[in-house]
């Protein structure tokens, strides 16, 4: 079967319905669970270890991982909040893997990092200048935060997790959650105040 | 974290909370009236909405990691090939019941290719056992028939070899009895002569 008549054959289906065809062996179905979630798991992967060859291994193990785990799926929770728990647990036990690696991340010397692209939306090239400038420094700011902060910025204004949802992801009480968001956020701001950008 | 506006210390949690919706109904209302009346917590929401909307704008806008050609259909074809998962716990134990019964299998034809390398050991120290058993019956037996080599030196020494040798024996152990049964005879017939005349003397 070819990819665009997989992907057709497949695009009304929930993720529930793919994952109960997955687990039976129907060919195809998990590939179209892939292609769902291959761009936001591996940006959020990209955003926890800051390694773009990194990234794209964990984010491949992590569909492995997934695949070896549908059958213990249970279909009371969202796909995405239980795919989001595996990719979790893999990108904090690689970065408790690498945790030398990591201390030189935030102290930015890591040389295999990608800029990722943002559409520009018709601004002018001074604004589509100003914008990627602060873009990386928001980056820069997020890269620099502990690991027990970060993942729950990343969850929370990246992939637009609910506080239930990452309470679910992390396995945080959700009291640990909003203090360590609001102490994330708030450490970010001191941080662009040390930086001289008194705008946010 | 707590701030202090001057008359009561508020809760930062509860600003971030409000701006990411999830205070419930009951709780936003409490906070929007509190906002009414605090200062602090008005500058604080209003710096802290800037800076998410900000927050949001770069880090949900932002990321397509570029992905490899085929990705998804690369990862399917590897998970799926992965034979570690997508069994269920019926399945688990049917494959463990298979080998389990190829483990015993395994063992008994082990055994049975084994049992011969069992029975020559077994057949050796049984083996053993009768040669340290048959040591000890011929010692035994050579002492006995040492000792009745040596009783009959001594007892050809004492008794001369002819046909009456028997009979000269037997009338020497009739002499010899005959003659302890005299000598005891004769000292009781001594003695009892002796209290008689000792007696005559004393009644006299």
């Amino acid at each position: 079967m070819s990819m665009i008549a997989s992907a057709t054959l497949w695009k009304d289906a929930t993720d529930r319905d793919l994952v109960a065809t997955a687990t039976t062996g129907v060919e195809g179905s998990f590939e179209e669970l892939v292609r769902r979630y291959q761009r936001p798991i591996s940006a959020y992967v990209y955003r926890m270890v800051g390694d773009y060859e990194a990234a794209l291994d964990l984010t491949q193990e992590i569909f492995i991982k997934v695949y070896g785990s549908l059958a213990r799926y249970r279909s009371e929770f969202k796909f995405s909040t239980w795919i989001y728990k595996i990719a979790h647990n893999s990108a904090v036990d690689h970065l408790r893997r690498n945790a030398g690696r990591e201390r030189s991340l935030s102290s930015g010397i890591e040389g295999d990092q990608y800029e990722l692209p943002i559409e520009s939306g018709g601004l002018s090239p001074e604004q589509e200048s100003e914008r990627k400038e602060r873009r990386l420094e928001i980056e820069a700011v997020v890269r620099s935060l502990p690991n027990a902060y970060r993942e729950l910025i990343v969850l929370r204004h990246s992939q637009d997790l609910t506080y239930e949802e990452i309470v679910e992801v992390t396995g945080l009480p959700l009291g640990t959650v909003k203090n360590r968001l609001f102490r994330a956020r708030d450490m970010m701001r001191q941080q662009f105040i040390g930086r001289g950008i008194t705008s946010m | 974290m707590l701030m202090d506006n001057g008359n009561h210390r508020c809760q930062g949690e509860q600003i971030a909370a409000y701006l990411d919706g999830e205070l419930d109904a009951s709780a936003g209302a409490l906070f929007e009236q509190h906002l009414l009346e605090c200062r602090v917590c008005n500058a604080e929401l209003n710096a802290q909405r800037i800076f998410m909307r900000e927050l949001d704008a770069t880090l949900t806008l932002a990321p397509d990691l570029p992905l490899p050609r085929n990705f998804a259909q690369i990862v399917a074809a590897r998970a799926e090939s992965d034979m570690r998962g997508v069994r269920d716990g019926s399945e688990h134990r049917r494959a463990f019941r298979f080998c389990l019964i190829l483990v015993l299998a395994s063992f008994a034809m082990l055994g049975a290719a084994a049992s011969k390398a069992v029975f020559f050991s077994g057949r050796t120290v049984a083996n053993q056992i009768v040669g340290i058993f048959g040591l000890l019956w011929t010692t035994l037996y050579d002492a006995a028939v040492g000792l009745t080599v040596i009783s009959r030196v001594i007892s050809g020494g004492l008794i001369p070899e002819s046909p009456f040798a028997g009979l000269a024996a037997l009338l020497l152990a009739l002499g010899v009895v005959l003659l302890s049964l005299l000598i005891s005879s004769y000292h009781r017939h001594h003695e009892m002569r002796l209290s008689r005349v000792v007696s005559r003397i004393t009644w006299g």
